[in-house]
């Protein structure tokens, strides 16, 4: 583990692929759960990008999801939820200790990664999911 | 009594007499009639088949189905298509095969695309129960399905078209989703189908997602609160729940049967 814990005022950013958006268009808990292997959740960081516009701070993620080629679809889309939020959940809910830590790479300098969820843990990826509201999903592609 | 005994004690009873059993099959047990087996039998030994090797398979066909499944009727594959019946009756009509052919260990995945495999050239035929038969068991014909496409069509028939068409879209683009997923477990397709044709038929419409792990989950939400219930392939589930009342937040979360999770499940679902 490496980074800073970011600050629990801040607002980090979830791609939620297809299959894991409802038909009410907000993303369902499944997009809220680790895979094998993985030991955090990945997200960006907005705060990082140091405007006072989301829209730039989502387009920012949005590039760097091109420049480390990844495959985001035209039907999916990022939800923007609350630090303080994300973490209130997992202290309640898990045994691991709840942190967001900045874990910037070259492409993707505002990646960053929840920690604290243990495996399929359907009471934490519901309760993360309750904290999404559609006005803060934000599509995937800009054309 | 295990399926091969039971395979063979329907053998035994046909009036007609039959042929030869052909065992393995791509490492799988595989019992059937092979017309190019027939034919041979015909030609080597005229007690074992008929003057018509084709004629005897599918009477043997209709033995055996009679035996499974005694309101069904039997056709010949030739017959369905040249009679123009309708879609409803095709999936009946396989639905009732992989019945049939699920004593003989077999995948029909080929057939109910309306082909025939190599080892079926020729001797090939559909059997149609009476519909009212169909509509009484769809449990039964989830139970038996062997692929996912079967299990939708049968969700289609139970009157669940919208979950069917939600669990068609999942399963195509799944794989597109991300390479790395895997595919929709079809154990979890089979138990969230059977829960919601049975005991959760009258649950309002659920959103419906896929786990990082092919798990089928649905979910009921609202601004009030959050209901998911995980369907496991060994037919358990684990669920978890979040309500928001007047003065605190209300949580359950629990593993167990498919009855006792709506049981668990069922109170705040109906708050939401």
């Amino acid at each position: 583990m490496q980074g800073q814990d970011i600050g629990e005022n801040h607002h980090v950013l979830r791609y939620c692929k297809p299959s894991s958006i409802g038909e009410d268009g907000l993303p369902l808990s499944t997009a809220f759960e680790l895979r094998d292997m993985e030991d955090y959740l990945s997200v960006n960081w907005l705060e990082f990008f140091e405007t006072q516009y989301l829209s730039q701070a989502v387009n920012s993620v949005r590039e760097a999801f091109k420049k480390k080629n990844f495959n985001v679809k035209s039907k999916g889309g990022f939800i923007s939820l609350r630090v303080d939020q994300i973490i209130e959940v997992i202290q309640h809910n898990s045994h691991l200790p709840a942190r967001i830590i900045h874990l910037p790479s070259k492409n993707d300098p505002s990646h960053s990664g929840i920690y604290g969820i243990p495996p399929s843990h359907e009471t934490i990826s519901s309760q993360i999911a309750e904290l999404a509201h559609i006005e803060n999903m934000h599509q995937a592609i800009v054309s | 009594m295990n399926q091969s005994d039971h395979l063979d004690k329907i053998f035994q009873s046909v009036d007609e007499p039959i042929t030869e059993v052909v065992a393995n099959h791509n490492g799988k047990i595989l019992k059937e009639f092979s017309r190019s087996t027939l034919d041979k039998q015909s030609n080597s030994n005229s007690n074992h088949v008929g003057v018509n090797g084709q004629e005897s398979v599918i009477n043997a066909f209709k033995n055996i189905v009679k035996q499974l499944i005694p309101e069904a009727n039997c056709y010949t594959y030739a017959q369905i298509l040249s009679n123009g019946y309708n879609k409803q009756f095709h999936q009946t009509s396989i639905v009732q095969i992989s019945k049939l052919f699920n004593f003989y260990g077999q995948s029909i995945s080929n057939l109910s695309k309306g082909e025939s495999t190599p080892d079926l050239t020729n001797t090939m035929s559909l059997f149609s129960g009476k519909h009212i038969q169909v509509h009484n068991d769809l449990t039964t014909q989830i139970k038996v399905a062997t692929n996912h496409e079967d299990i939708f069509d049968i969700l289609d028939i139970a009157n669940q078209e919208k979950i069917a068409k939600r669990l068609r879209y999942l399963h195509e683009i799944t794989n597109d989703d991300d390479p790395e997923d895997p595919p929709m477990e079809f154990l979890s397709l089979m138990e969230l189908s059977l829960f919601f044709i049975t005991n959760g038929k009258s649950l309002p419409y659920p959103q419906i997602g896929i786990s990082p792990h092919g798990l089928l989950q649905s979910e009921w939400r609202s601004k009030k609160g959050i209901v998911v219930l995980k369907f496991l392939t060994d037919g358990k589930t684990r669920f978890a729940g979040s309500l928001m009342m007047e003065d605190h937040r209300q949580t359950i979360q629990g593993s167990g049967t498919k009855k006792y999770a709506l049981t668990s499940i069922a109170p705040f679902i109906d708050q939401i």
